[in-house]
């Protein structure tokens, strides 16, 4: 089965009999019989809520190893979402953990000040604010290729800029 | 900046061995698009460029993109149309295709984005000479902290008051004195000024900065020479003018700060995913 992207899934916000979603787990919220699991995989701001019922087999050792920064797989059905914050959600039907992020070290377990941030480099991506800047980054680093290339005075033809320079130039850094 | 793997040829291109020339890392590909355009007409980069300044700002980086289109036969008007027609079609392309993020970026960082994102996509932007800046400047109705004068740069202050209160829109300002700006910029008749132009936006400040290059060879040299600068050095510079020169125009803007406008994000280090920055590399 091909993975579907979350952002897709939102945008349609119809109800599906089979998909499957890869992400990281935002946050996990688990209730009487059930656990709704937020689940990012950077094609958009909002994740995808899931629904794991303890119907599942090894519901208690599986959810054991979801927190949240966790990677997983989730197969399931979409359906219309009873809360007021989505559409839609998935009813996991099969749930895979790919890897499993420590609650005491994973250091994405609140909210944290940019300057913070930027001592975890490795990591900021997938913060709100920072994965929004980097998809704004995208599209507009696609926005300005699709305008040269659509340029209806000119055709535009692309060169990459190098990044060394001979001595000589009228500004260098060295 | 140290790589994490030295190779061979990272120590001979230090050495000056590897070019057979000591080599730097480029402030601008302007030059050599202007190169490029000499042969295709209409170019452009888009890539990492460096300044290895000491500044510790949120608005600075070591390392950052620019987008540096150059068009062969396009005067300064050409340019000015280019630009206005590109700024409006990047804000335009990013609200539709990031209409989440960018309501989060208006809620949660700055709300103002929307707003300043609309004035670009929906104003004509007006165009105005340096003279004429300096000349509302001097008739403007408040005390500046900076110095109003002709032959003075224009500050942040100055900028900010004509995009945001004297027009409400983005403002082009063109034909800066030659003392203040490059030495390939082509010289108007009047011998004082160039053609220059700054595209000033309303909350963000220049976004844009361009002209028309300097196409005849004589007054380049004379104005390589007035820099002190050595025109051996330029001379493939030089030959563009020698061989099939053209009138040409060209802009060049920072896309770090084009995200940061777009975002409101504070600080250009979070707007690009490694920033780097005065003793910063470690990702």
């Amino acid at each position: 089965m091909t993975t579907r992207r979350i952002a897709e899934l939102l945008k349609n916000g119809q109800p599906e009999e089979s998909v499957t979603i890869q992400g990281w787990v935002r946050t996990k919220r688990d209730l009487k019989g059930f656990s709704f699991v937020e689940v990012n995989d950077g094609s958009s701001l909002t994740g995808l809520q899931a629904v794991v019922n303890q119907s599942l087999p090894d519901y208690e050792q599986v959810m054991s190893r979801i927190n949240t920064g966790a990677s997983v797989e989730m197969s399931g059905k979409l359906v219309p979402s009873q809360g007021k914050n989505q559409r839609i959600e998935l009813q996991a039907i099969e749930v895979k953990v790919y890897g499993e992020a420590d609650p005491e070290t994973y250091p994405l377990q609140k909210r944290h000040s940019f300057e913070f941030l930027r001592t975890i480099g490795h990591l900021r991506s997938r913060t709100n604010t920072l994965s929004a800047v980097f998809r704004v980054r995208n599209a507009c680093a696609n926005a300005i290729h699709q305008f040269f290339k659509s340029a209806v005075s000119c055709g535009f033809t692309r060169r990459s800029s190098q990044r060394t320079t001979a001595k000589g130039r009228a500004n260098c850094s060295e | 900046m140290k790589a994490l793997n030295r190779t061979a040829l990272a120590e001979k291109a230090e050495d000056g061995e590897f070019f057979g020339k000591p080599a730097f890392l480029t402030v601008s590909g302007q030059l050599e698009a202007e190169i490029m355009a000499m042969a295709f007409s209409n170019v452009y980069t888009f890539g990492p460029t460096f300044r290895a300044e000491n500044s510790n700002t949120s608005r600075h980086l070591a390392e950052f993109w620019m987008v540096e289109p150059e068009m062969a036969f396009c005067d300064l008007e050409g340019n000015m149309d280019l630009a206005e027609e590109f700024l409006k079609y990047v804000f335009r392309s990013v609200l539709d295709q990031c209409a989440e993020d960018m309501e989060f970026f208006n809620q949660r960082i700055d709300n103002t984005v929307l707003a300043t994102a609309e004035n670009i996509i929906n104003s004509q932007f007006e165009r105005i000479s340096y003279t004429e800046a300096i000349s509302l400047l001097e008739k403007a109705d408040r005390e500046f902290e900076f110095p109003v004068s002709w032959g003075l740069d224009l500050q942040s202050e100055h900028e900010r008051y004509l995009a945001e209160e004297k027009f409400k829109k983005p403002v082009i300002v063109t034909d800066y004195p030659v003392e203040i700006k490059a030495f390939y910029m082509r010289l108007n008749d009047d011998e004082k000024t160039v053609r220059a132009m700054d595209i000033l936006a309303p909350n963000i400040g220049e976004i844009v900065g361009g002209s028309q290059r300097e196409e005849r060879l004589d007054v380049l040299e004379r104005r390589i020479q007035a820099q002190g600068m050595a025109i051996e050095d330029l001379w493939w510079y030089l030959d563009l003018r020698r061989y099939g020169t053209v009138p040409h125009a060209g802009f060049g803007l920072g896309f770090e700060r084009l995200v940061q406008f777009m975002t409101g994000m504070t600080n250009i280090r979070d707007v690009i995913p490694f920033p780097r920055t005065p003793l910063s590399a470690e990702f």
